[in-house]
C-alpha cells in the first residue's frame, strides 16, 4: 500500500441530492411508526373526544339561559387545551429521541447536512401544529352546531381575525420553542420536563401569584412570558382586571417574548447540533 | 455494483491522509494514513479503544476531524450526493430504535434514499433475516441478527464502499463464515470494502488486506504475506528427519529452536530454516511459517496500548488498616 496512486472517483452524476420534500416525509414517518407515538396520539384521540363529548352534553343538557356559546369560544378556550396539552412532546422526542436510540448515526450517514435534516424535522413539528389546530377546528364546529341545536338558536360562527391569527401563533411557538428545547437539551426526559416547567408549571403556580402580588412582576412578565404578551391580542382584560389595549408596547412585548422562546432555542439548539460529535 | 470498478487494483477508492483527531490532551487518531482499493477487503485491527471507531465515525463525518482529511471516491463523505447509494455505513448496528421491527428501520433508510420496496426483501433474504424475524422488534434481536440487519442496511442502496465497524462481532463461527463469503463476492464485483476488528482471527478470515492501529497510530500494513515477510520475528515450524541435527545447525546460525510437538519452533522465516537445511543436507519432512506469528506481530505492535499488563490481582484491603 506503499504506492501513491490516483484515486478513484465515484461517479455521482446519476444520484441527484435527497429532495427535502422526501426527508420531511421520512421524519414524519419517524415521528409516528414506534409505540411512543402511537400512545400518545391515542391519548391525544381520547382527550379530544371526551372534550368533545362533555361540552356538547353541557350544551344539550344544560340550561344556559340566554347566552350563546359561538364557534369562536368553542375553538379559543375549550377544543384547542386538549390538543395542547401532549402533541408538543412529538416535537421534543422527534429531535432527541434521535440521540437517546443513537439513531443519529444513520440519519446522519444518510444525509451528511444536519441543517437539512433538522429543519426536515422543523418542518414536521410545525405540521404536527397545523393539525392539531385543524383537528380542534373541526371538533369546535362540530360542538358548535350541537349545541346550538340543543339550545335551540343558529350556531354562530363569527371569529376575530386577530384572535385567531394569534391563537395559531400560540399554537406553533409552542410546537418550535418545544423543538427548540430538545434541540438546547437533547435528553428526552429533561426536554420534556423542562418544556412543561416552562409553558405549564409555572404560568401556573408561580406567574399567577406574583402577578398579583407585585406590580413590578406585572410590568415584567408580558416581556418574557408568551401567554402574557398574547393577552391583549387575546382578551379586553389583564388578569388583574386593568382593560388591555393592543399598541405598540404590545406588540413590543409580543415581539420580545418570541424572540425568547422560538429565536433563542432555535439558534443555541442548532448551533449546538450543527457542531457536536454524533455517537 | 454500478459503474466500471473492478479493473485497477491499484487505484485507491478511500484515502486517509495524516488524520488527526484530539480531544483535549488525549490523541485518539494520530497522523492515521492508509487506503483502501477497490476489489479488496480491507481489515482495521487494533485492540479497543486504539482509536479504530473514532476514525470510521471522522470519514462518514459524524466526527470532525483536527487536522488531516479522508476521501472516499474524491469526495469529501458530506459532498456525496444521496451517500447511501454510494457508502455503505454500518458503524453499530445497536444504534437502532429499538422499538422498530427491522423491516420498519430498512423501510426508513430505503425511503430516504428512494428506493424500491422490493429492495428491502432482497436484502432481508440476503442476510438471511426470515419474514417473520424481520416483523420482530428490533430490541427481541440477537446481537448476531442486529449486525445481519446492519449489513443489509448498509447494502440496501447498492454502494461502491462499504465502511463496516466490527460487523463480525456478535456472529457465531458459521456467521462469520457467512460474511466472509458475502463481503468476498462484493468485493470480488469491484467494491471496496473497510471493516474493522479487535480480533485478529476474524479479519484473518475475511480481509485481504491489514491495517493495524494501536494507541491511535498505524503500526504496520500491508497484505498478509508483506506484514509476515517484513517482521523480523516471523517463525516457523519444522520437523527433520534429524530434529537434533537440524537444531544444531539452527542455534549456530543464532536462531532461538524449542520443541514443539514432532519438530520444532524456529525464530526464523521458513526459507532461513530451509536454507540451514539444505546446507547441512538434512531433509525436511514438513516446514511451515508457525501459526500464530501474525498474532505474535500484532501483540508485539500493539503491545503498549494492551489493557492486560500482568498485574497480580490483590485482595482487598480491610477497610481501616494502612496497607
Amino acid at each position: 500500500m506503499t504506492t501513491s496512486t490516483a484515486p478513484l472517483t465515484l461517479d455521482v452524476s446519476r444520484t441527484p441530492a435527497v429532495p427535502f420534500l422526501r426527508l420531511v416525509r421520512v421524519e414524519w414517518r419517524k415521528m409516528t411508526d414506534t409505540r411512543g407515538g402511537f400512545w400518545l396520539l391515542l391519548i391525544t384521540g381520547i382527550l379530544v373526544l371526551l372534550t368533545l363529548l362533555g361540552v356538547s352534553l353541557v350544551g344539550l343538557l344544560s340550561d344556559m339561559g340566554s347566552t350563546e356559546i359561538g364557534f369562536e369560544d368553542l375553538y379559543l378556550q375549550v377544543m384547542l387545551i386538549p390538543v395542547s396539552l401532549l402533541v408538543p412532546v412529538f416535537a421534543i422526542t422527534i429531535v432527541s429521541s434521535e440521540w437517546g436510540q443513537r439513531t443519529n448515526m444513520v440519519t446522519f450517514a444518510l444525509e451528511p447536512s444536519r441543517l437539512k435534516v433538522l429543519l426536515a424535522k422543523l418542518v414536521v413539528a410545525v405540521l404536527m401544529a397545523f393539525a392539531t389546530l385543524v383537528v380542534a377546528a373541526i371538533c369546535a364546529a362540530i360542538a358548535n352546531v350541537v349545541v346550538a341545536a340543543g339550545q335551540d338558536y343558529s350556531p354562530s360562527w363569527s371569529v376575530d381575525g386577530q384572535k385567531l391569527f394569534v391563537s395559531v401563533v400560540v399554537q406553533v411557538l409552542a410546537f418550535v420553542t418545544a423543538f427548540g428545547l430538545a434541540m438546547c437539551i437533547i435528553s428526552t426526559p429533561a426536554a420534556i420536563a423542562v418544556y412543561y416547567i416552562i409553558t405549564l408549571i409555572l404560568p401556573l403556580i408561580a406567574y399567577s401569584i406574583l402577578y398579583f402580588a407585585f406590580g413590578w412582576f406585572r410590568d415584567v412578565i408580558p416581556w418574557l412570558d408568551f401567554s402574557y404578551a398574547a393577552t391583549p391580542f387575546m382578551s379586553e382584560f389583564w388578569p388583574n382586571g386593568d382593560p388591555t389595549t393592543v399598541d405598540g408596547l404590545a406588540w413590543a412585548r409580543l415581539a420580545s417574548a418570541t424572540f425568547l422562546w422560538l429565536v433563542v432555542p432555535l439558534g443555541v439548539g442548532l448551533s449546538r447540533i450543527l457542531r457536536a460529535e454524533i455517537k | 455494483m454500478r459503474g466500471r470498478l473492478g479493473s485497477g487494483r491499484l487505484v485507491a477508492m478511500i484515502k486517509v491522509e495524516n488524520l488527526t483527531r484530539k480531544y483535549g490532551a488525549f490523541v485518539a487518531v494520530d497522523n492515521v494514513s492508509f487506503e483502501c482499493r477497490p476489489g479488496r477487503v480491507t481489515g482495521f485491527l487494533g485492540p479497543n479503544g486504539a482509536g479504530k471507531t473514532t476514525t470510521m465515525r471522522i470519514m462518514v463525518g459524524l466526527t470532525p476531524a483536527t487536522s488531516g482529511r479522508v476521501s472516499i471516491g474524491g469526495y469529501d463523505f458530506k459532498d456525496i450526493p444521496n451517500p447511501g447509494r454510494h457508502v455503505g455505513v454500518l458503524l453499530d448496528a445497536s444504534a437502532q430504535h429499538a422499538g422498530r421491527t427491522g423491516r420498519e428501520i430498512l423501510t426508513i433508510g430505503a425511503e430516504t434514499m428512494g428506493l424500491p420496496k422490493s429492495r428491502i426483501d432482497e436484502m432481508l433474504e440476503l442476510v438471511s433475516l426470515t419474514p417473520a424475524e424481520s416483523k420482530r422488534r428490533l430490541k427481541n434481536y440477537s446481537l448476531g441478527m442486529k449486525q445481519r440487519l446492519g449489513i443489509a442496511h448498509a447494502l440496501l442502496g447498492d454502494p461502491e464502499v462499504l465502511i463496516l465497524d466490527e460487523p463480525a462481532n456478535g456472529l457465531d463461527p458459521a456467521g462469520i463464515r457467512w460474511m466472509r463469503g458475502l463481503l468476498k463476492s462484493y468485493a470480488d464485483r469491484g467494491g471496496t470494502v473497510l471493516l474493522s476488528s479487535h480480533l485478529l482471527n476474524e479479519v484473518e478470515l475475511i480481509a485481504d488486506e491489514m491495517v493495524l492501529i494501536g494507541n491511535g497510530r498505524i503500526v504496520a500494513q500491508g497484505d498478509k504475506k508483506s506484514l509476515l515477510a517484513n517482521s523480523a520475528h516471523d517463525e516457523s515450524l519444522v520437523t527433520a528427519l534429524d530434529n537434533e541435527a537440524l537444531a544444531t545447525a539452527l542455534r549456530q546460525r543464532g536462531f532461538s529452536v524449542t520443541p514443539a510437538g514432532e519438530g520444532l519452533r524456529v525464530t526464523a522465516q521458513p526459507v532461513e530454516v530451509g536454507r540451514t537445511a539444505a546446507e547441512r543436507g538434512i531433509v525436511l519432512t514438513d516446514l511451515r511459517a508457525a501459526e500464530g506469528g501474525l498474532e505474535n506481530l500484532f501483540l508485539e505492535l500493539t503491545a503498549s496500548t494492551q489493557r492486560e499488563a500482568p498485574t497480580s490481582l490483590q485482595a482487598p484491603t480491610p477497610e481501616g488498616t494502612v496497607a
